[in-house]
């Protein structure tokens, strides 16, 4: 490699960091300043936590239900996880905002790594997540929720979180690359409302519906939902198969991305 | 007597019509909480083992959420028409007609209950799939009936908001207030099962956990005459007050076209 391309490969990365964190600065600074766009990804899961440890606290004391810290945190794992994958949905969809607005264009135009645009929008997901993440739990403790877990492991549940949040930004600039427009959001929204779901959501695997519990043994987001109640608890409970799940998930997501751009260059739209 | 009729039945018939017309919206009224049933049913299956669950199939529970659930949405719906017809100039143009004004309300309101008693039927269909009924046939009609006069209140409070708003982001701001009504309910589980005080007090301050509750007797057993009789009187007391300010609103409304 000559001193050129060496310098070449430096600016280019160089160039890339300062697209995705000069991205990533400008929606944040906007979603924490604007409360239309703060409000729905805290608000959300913050109903939906205290509506279901609040109204079905009863199930925590049946038969087969073997989660030891109390159902207020099986619950939190699940609106923490979930609002973290909504949270990022909505970071990726601002990118199809910016389309509508003709800004977006801008931005890939003027990229040289047209993947550093969308990493910007990626980190602004990681940085709205943790709000979420903390809010509810502080409601939770609050509210007397019981957490076994040590510092290592709350801290490993909230990298769990924070890759769950990149990988909803991923997706959603996925599709806001491919349809450039925010009517795209439901499609966006609705597969991910899917996912998280048709899995373990208010019992333990085990005590669900039959079809559910076929459907959410094959869900890899059960895993990531088992992995981090596991956490919660104190317990390592299959860490290895939700980092490969994680792992495998953010790969597909960034091919996903990829081609994205891709089609979006064939519209014309960069 | 007979012109008046005909406007108002020209008009709910155009309100109804244009919901049909568009997949879109109609599609989300209906299938969302088919779906939400769904899942919803399949996930707290663990519920009926709990002692003193009224059923032994959650599905048939949860069903009347579903009902009051589409008249919820029915009422953003509302609300976003008529947002799109007054900005379109043709709710102006109506007012500008020698026609009451109470009545344009009223026209736009019976399309609703029209929509609501579609999506009543769908639903009572839907729970006849996997086998839940109502008792008797006059049981299915005071569901229909209700639904109609719960489509009715909540459209109206849908078409309240446009009128004062006009703006299509604030009526759909309310959206997220239809979940928030349906999950502090008795939605997922009877009030009596409610092991934290706090939330059975939120529920039964409610209005939304009587509508559940006159739907759900008739479909899992109970006392169905005082349920329905409580559900029909809070509908109704809703829809009286609602449309008394959405046509108090639209009497001092200027025309501008």
């Amino acid at each position: 490699m000559t001193a050129t391309t060496t310098h070449a490969a430096v600016v280019q990365r160089t160039g890339s960091s300062h697209v995705a964190l000069g991205i990533a600065a400008r929606n944040l600074r906007a979603a924490f300043t604007t409360p239309s766009l703060f409000m729905p990804p805290v608000a959300a899961p913050l109903v939906f936590f205290i509506a279901f440890a609040g109204g079905l606290s009863v199930l925590a004391g049946q038969r087969g239900f073997d989660f030891h810290d109390g159902y207020t945190a099986f619950e939190y794992v699940f609106v923490a996880l979930q609002g973290a994958v909504f949270t990022g949905i909505f970071s990726g969809l601002a990118l199809a905002r910016d389309f509508e607005t003709g800004v977006a264009r801008r931005f890939l135009l003027s990229a040289r790594n047209q993947q550093a645009v969308v990493w910007g929008y990626v980190l602004t997901a990681m940085g709205r997540a943790p709000v979420v993440t903390v809010i509810l739990y502080a409601l939770g403790a609050a509210a007397g929720m019981r957490v076994s877990a040590g510092p290592v492991e709350l801290l490993l549940f909230f990298v769990m979180s924070e890759l769950l949040a990149a990988a909803g930004a991923l997706w959603s600039c996925g599709i806001a690359l491919r349809f450039r427009t925010m009517q795209a959001a439901p499609l966006a929204q609705l597969v991910a409302f899917l996912l998280v779901y048709l899995a373990p959501v208010f019992a333990p695997v085990a005590l669900l519906a039959p079809w559910l519990r076929a459907v959410a043994r094959v869900n890899p987001f059960t895993v990531l939902l088992e992995s981090g109640r596991g956490l919660i608890q104190g317990d390592a409970v299959r860490l290895a198969a939700s980092g490969a799940c994680l792992a495998v998930l953010l790969l597909l997501l960034q091919l996903w991305v990829v081609f994205g751009l891709r089609r979006a260059r064939a519209a014309g739209a960069s | 007597m007979n012109t008046t009729l005909t406007q108002v039945a020209w008009l709910a018939r155009r309100s109804a019509l244009r919901t049909l017309r568009r997949p879109a919206a109609f599609l989300p009224m209906l299938g969302f909480p088919v779906l939400l049933l769904a899942l919803f049913a399949g996930g707290l299956d663990l519920s009926t083992r709990v002692p003193g669950f009224p059923t032994d199939s959650y599905f048939s529970f949860l069903l009347a959420g579903g009902f009051v659930q589409g008249a919820l949405v029915g009422g953003v719906n509302t609300g976003l028409d008529l947002v799109s017809d007054v900005q379109s100039g043709f709710f102006g143009r109506l007012l500008l007609t020698p026609m009451n004004r109470g009545l344009i309300v009223l026209a736009q309101l019976c399309g609703s209950a029209m929509l609501a008693v579609i999506q009543s039927l769908i639903c009572l269909l839907a729970g006849g799939v996997v086998g839940v009924w109502p008792h008797s046939l006059a049981e299915a009609v005071v569901i229909v009936a209700l639904s109609a006069v719960m489509g009715m209140a909540f459209s109206s409070c849908g078409a309240f908001l446009a009128l004062r708003t006009r703006s299509s982001e604030a009526v759909l701001a309310t959206f997220p207030l239809t979940f928030v009504l349906l999950l502090f309910s008795s939605f997922f589980m009877p009030r009596n099962l409610m092991t934290a005080g706090w939330f059975r007090t939120l529920a039964s301050w409610n209005p939304v956990t009587y509508l559940i509750e006159a739907v759900r007797a008739p479909l899992i057993g109970g006392n169905v005459a005082h349920a329905t009789g409580v559900g029909f009187a809070i509908a109704a007391g809703l829809a009286a007050v609602t449309v008394s300010l959405t046509v108090g609103r639209l009497s001092t409304r200027t025309v501008t076209v």
